[in-house]
Order: C-alpha cells, then sequence, then structure tokens
C-alpha cells in the first residue's frame, strides 16, 4: 500500500492542478486572516466582511476537496494508473485504502495555509476577530487574541488543526465514494459532489431538531466546526471519532462499489 | 523446455444479455508469442482483462503459474501488460512516467528506467513530455511499463493498432527481440492476421466470443502455402520430370494422386513447358493456396 501511496504523491508533487489548489486555499486564507485583523483593528465592517465569507476554510475546503477527490479517482482512472496498480500485485482493497490515505493526506496539505495563517496570525499578537462562524481557524485564532498564548493552547491547536482534517475527510468520503462509483470523469464527480455536500450541509438546518440530532452523529453537523482552543479534549475525541467512523464507513463503500467493478 | 504458465478454463462473461465471452478456453505455454486474431468486438479485450483481473468472469477459472483463485492473483506480479492505450500522465516524461509505475510497482533498481528506455528506443526524448510524443512513441513507452516488473508473460491489446508502417515494424522487432532475449511469453491482440504474421509463434482466432481456432505458426504457412496443383494419370513420370528436368523434390503427391509443387509458383509457363516437352498430359495445372486475409475469413465463417 505504501508503493500507491508514494506513487501518488510523486504524481500529485508534478501535477498543476494540486499547486494551484493549494494557491488558492493560501489566498483565501491570507484574505480571510487580514479581514479578520481588519475587522478587529476597526477597518472593516462586518456588512463588507461578509462578501469575503465564501472564502473561509468551511467552504472553500468543501469545494477544493471535492475537485481534489475528482482529480486523485477519477483521474487515475483516465490515465490508467488504477488499472496498473490493480494488474501488479496490489488487490482492490489495497488500492481503496492506498486512495484514502492520499486523500486524507491532500485535504490536509490543503488545509495547511488555513491552519499557518492562524498560527502565524496568533504569533503576531494583533487582534483578529471572528466575522464568519464557519472557521474553526479563525475561531482559534479570534481565541488566541483573546486569551495568552500558552504552550497547552498551541497543543490543541496542533489537535484540533489535525483533527479538522479528518472532518473535512469525512465529509469529502461522499465524493470519494462517488470517484469509484462514476470512475473517470472527474467534472461529473467535482460537481455532483459539490451539490451533494452543500445540501447535506444544509439539510440540518432546514428540516428541525430531529434532523439537527441525526445530523449531530455526522460530519456535516455544525458541532464539528464549533471546535476552539475553549473545548474541552472529549469533544475534539468525540469529533475526531465520529470523523473516523464516516472515513471508515465511506472507504468500506467504496470498496464495495469496486471489489467487482469493470474497469475499462 | 516449455511449462504451461497460463490456462483459461470455460470463462464466460456477459454484459446484461450480451455474451462476450462463450465458454473460453486457452492454454499458453512460455517462451512463445501468441496472436489473438478476432475481428472488432470478437471479444479479445475482454479476455486479457479477464486474465489481468481488472474484469471478473461470470464463469470459468484462470490459473496463473499453475495457481487457482486467490494465490492467481498474487502471480499476476509476473505479468506486464498494455491494454488498449497505455497508462501515461500526460504532463510528465518517458523517464518521470517510468518512475511513477516503478515506485507504484515497488522496483528499487533505478537503472531499468534508462534501460527500458534504451530498449524501446525512447532513450533520447529527455524533457520531452508524454503529452507531446507520437502515437508509436507513447506505445512504445507504453511497452517499456509493461515491462518494468520484468515479467514472464506480457499482455498486448492491439499495440500497433493505428501505427504507421515503420512504427508496426518496430513494434513487431521490439516484440521478437523481448520474447528471443528475455524468453518472455506474449499474449498480443491483434483484428488483423497478417499484421502478426511472422511474429507470433502461435495464433488463437476468436470470433463472437467464441475460440474458433489455435494454430501454430507452421501449421499455418501450411495451411497459406502457395502450390501449383497439378492432376495427371502418370504421377510416377510426372515426379520424374519435376527431379530431372527442373530440379526439385519440393512437392508432395497426394493421395488422390495429385501433385502439389511448392516451387516455381511463380514460374507457371516454364513448368507448363517442361511438362509439355516431356510428354505429359495435364487435366489440371493451377495455382492454388490460401492468402492469410482468405484463411482467417475462412476460420471465422464471414464473406470478404
Amino acid at each position: 500500500m505504501i508503493n500507491l501511496i508514494k506513487a501518488d504523491f510523486y504524481k500529485i508533487n508534478r501535477s498543476l492542478i494540486y499547486k494551484v489548489l493549494f494557491i488558492i486555499t493560501s489566498i483565501c486564507a491570507v484574505i480571510t486572516t487580514v479581514v479578520s485583523h481588519r475587522i478587529q483593528a476597526g477597518d472593516m465592517d462586518f456588512v463588507s466582511a461578509a462578501t469575503v465569507a465564501m472564502l473561509t476554510d468551511v467552504v472553500m475546503l468543501t469545494l477544493v476537496n471535492c475537485v481534489v477527490a475528482g482529480q486523485l479517482i477519477c483521474g487515475d482512472f483516465e490515465n490508467k494508473l488504477i488499472q496498473s496498480a490493480l494488474t501488479g500485485t496490489s488487490s482492490r482493497l489495497t488500492v481503496v485504502c492506498a486512495k484514502m490515505v492520499s486523500y486524507t493526506g491532500l485535504i490536509g496539505i490543503m488545509s495547511l495555509p488555513f491552519a499557518l495563517c492562524s498560527l502565524i496570525g496568533a504569533a503576531t499578537k494583533a487582534g483578529f476577530s471572528l466575522p464568519y462562524s464557519a472557521s474553526v481557524y479563525l475561531a482559534m485564532l479570534s481565541d488566541a487574541t483573546q486569551n495568552d498564548v500558552t504552550g497547552g493552547m498551541l497543543v490543541k491547536f496542533a489537535v484540533i488543526s489535525l483533527v479538522m482534517v479528518l472532518v473535512y475527510t469525512a465529509q469529502a468520503g461522499i465524493v470519494f465514494l462517488m470517484g469509484f462509483l462514476i470512475k473517470n470523469k472527474p467534472l461529473v464527480v467535482t460537481i455532483i459532489g459539490y451539490l451533494i455536500c452543500t445540501v447535506i450541509g444544509m439539510s440540518s438546518s432546514l428540516f428541525g431538531d430531529s434532523m439537527e440530532k441525526i445530523m449531530s452523529y455526522s460530519p456535516f453537523s455544525a458541532d464539528m466546526y464549533s471546535l476552539s482552543s475553549g473545548s474541552d479534549y472529549v469533544t475534539i475525541a468525540k469529533v475526531a471519532l465520529i470523523s473516523l467512523a464516516w472515513i471508515v464507513a465511506f472507504t468500506a463503500a467504496s470498496f464495495a462499489a469496486f471489489r467487482k467493478a469493470e474497469i475499462k | 523446455m516449455s511449462s504451461i504458465i497460463l490456462k483459461a478454463e470455460h470463462i464466460i462473461k456477459k454484459y446484461g444479455a450480451t455474451t462476450v465471452l462463450n465458454d473460453v478456453s486457452v492454454t499458453l505455454e512460455s517462451g512463445r508469442i501468441y496472436g489473438l486474431i478476432g475481428v472488432n468486438g470478437a471479444g479479445k479485450t475482454t479476455l486479457m482483462r479477464q486474465i489481468l483481473g481488472l474484469s471478473i468472469p461470470d464463469s470459468g477459472e484462470i490459473e496463473l503459474f499453475g495457481k487457482r483463485g486467490r494465490e492467481a492473483a498474487a502471480e499476476r506480479g509476473r505479468m506486464g501488460c498494455l491494454i488498449e492505450s497505455p497508462g501515461l500522465v500526460l504532463n510528465l516524461t518517458a523517464k518521470q512516467n517510468l518512475r511513477l509505475h516503478r515506485i507504484m510497482h515497488g522496483i528499487a533498481d533505478k537503472d531499468v528506467e534508462d534501460k527500458l528506455l534504451e530498449t524501446v528506443g525512447l532513450s533520447n526524448t529527455g524533457k520531452k513530455k508524454a503529452k507531446d510524443f507520437s502515437l508509436g512513441m507513447k506505445q512504445r513507452l507504453g511497452i517499456a511499463i509493461a515491462l518494468l516488473t520484468n515479467p514472464e508473460l506480457v499482455i498486448l491489446d492491439e499495440p500497433i493498432n493505428g501505427l504507421d508502417p515503420i512504427g508496426v515494424v518496430e513494434i513487431r522487432e521490439l516484440i521478437k527481440k523481448l520474447c528471443d532475449e528475455r524468453g518472455m511469453t506474449i499474449l498480443i491482440s491483434s483484428h488483423n492476421l497478417p499484421e502478426l504474421y511472422q511474429c507470433a509463434t502461435d495464433y488463437i482466432i476468436i470470433d463472437k466470443g467464441e475460440v474458433k481456432q489455435e494454430i501454430s505458426l507452421e501449421e499455418l504457412e501450411e495451411k497459406c502455402r502457395h502450390y501449383l496443383l497439378i492432376e495427371t494419370d502418370d504421377t510416377e513420370k510426372l515426379a520424374t520430370v519435376l527431379e530431372t528436368q527442373l530440379g526439385t523434390t519440393n512437392f508432395k503427391v497426394m493421395p488422390d494422386g495429385t501433385v502439389q509443387l511448392y516451387d516455381f509458383t511463380d514460374e507457371r509457363d516454364k513448368v507448363s513447358d517442361v511438362l509439355f516437352d516431356n510428354g505429359i498430359r495435364t487435366k489440371g495445372f493451377s495455382l492454388m493456396g490460401e492468402t492469410l486475409e482468405n484463411y482467417f475469413i475462412s476460420v471465422v465463417g464471414q464473406k470478404a
């Protein structure tokens, strides 16, 4: 399995699309951090800041992760790298698991600019506000502004950043599954995947309390974005476990879809 | 000594109501080049995909290197393949593509990249990306990828499809070289029998999902051999004249008394004159023998 992951990252390192996506998330992370600072400093109001709400980590990473799934899975069906892996000694289960590990790694890389901007922002000790609820990293940055930055807070910051990678992977698990179902149509997987993620994300607020309760056990719950330096480790662990369970479920579902699939 | 490396037994594959492979059984022995011949849609690629595990048969079994079931799947590392078009990342160079597959297959030897590029004649492509390669270059790179694991069995699906005549000859020579120098067994498909003639040592003719015939090169040559068919009442005298006057023993007296003369097929007038001069009265004198195309058509039962 390790060979397949290494091969994935060899290819990713030389692929333009992943570099472009990383630059986009970096720009978004810088803009949202700067806006957060300007609001705190009184240079900008909340209404003006609303225009950049679409650039927060929650919104951007949902979109970027759908593109990544399309490229990583369907792209490899298109250029026949998955066929090549299967005609070697790799089993179909190995291929699915390796792809999930690579996918999680890529989501981690795409999330990195948001985490780094928050960390650098906290180190500057400049003031930061929380203009958008849909941003875990800005919430942590805002917390750091209001409290003294301690070693414990930095550890929690790192733990929450890692847990958020699991949350985003679990959310995008449905797109991962679609990649193995639809196979060689990256654009279709990206667009439909993004629509599904968005609709599921909104459904908890649309269908009231009962739906919200059900959704609280899914990675699409609003609770998943409520992590901050104030969160206790039990809450963080709960979010991590729910996300891990969903990642395992989506990996298993992807394997079930791929187990006897025809590979063109 | 040759040994059986692949045995596909009674393979049936259906897509919906369409039976694509119907009770197909083939056996491949080591060190030989098998030509899998069939028209488009005959089931060649489907059969290859069953062997490679890219598709799972509805029934039947595939034995690889003497192993069956799950154990057979583990033996797939001893195979290399090029199915339809090669698996290339177009923004990578030839060497980078080879490296990607080398990493994927866990091959530590980095030198294998240069050796294989040399083998397939792509060592001078430098920083040129695969997207700028000609079709022939892409096919050769695909073959290099198929050879990365130093496989014992190489499966090539229509590798000469769409190539110009020079490209066809190059690939043909490369395949023969691999078989001769590395002792590889090669299964190569084509929809055109003459295309594989003299490249393959054995031919499997498949049509409408069924294996119609398995034939060796020698048998094929025998069937497609051109000869002069001479009918006369005095077969003994005819044989003597052929030996003494034309200086040939390359003829066969058939049980019905006719003689098949394999020489002088392009000098029929000369033969005719010699027979006349020696007083041999012929009842029949004609050029016989099938072309490769006609033979293939006669096997698959289609009109030309």
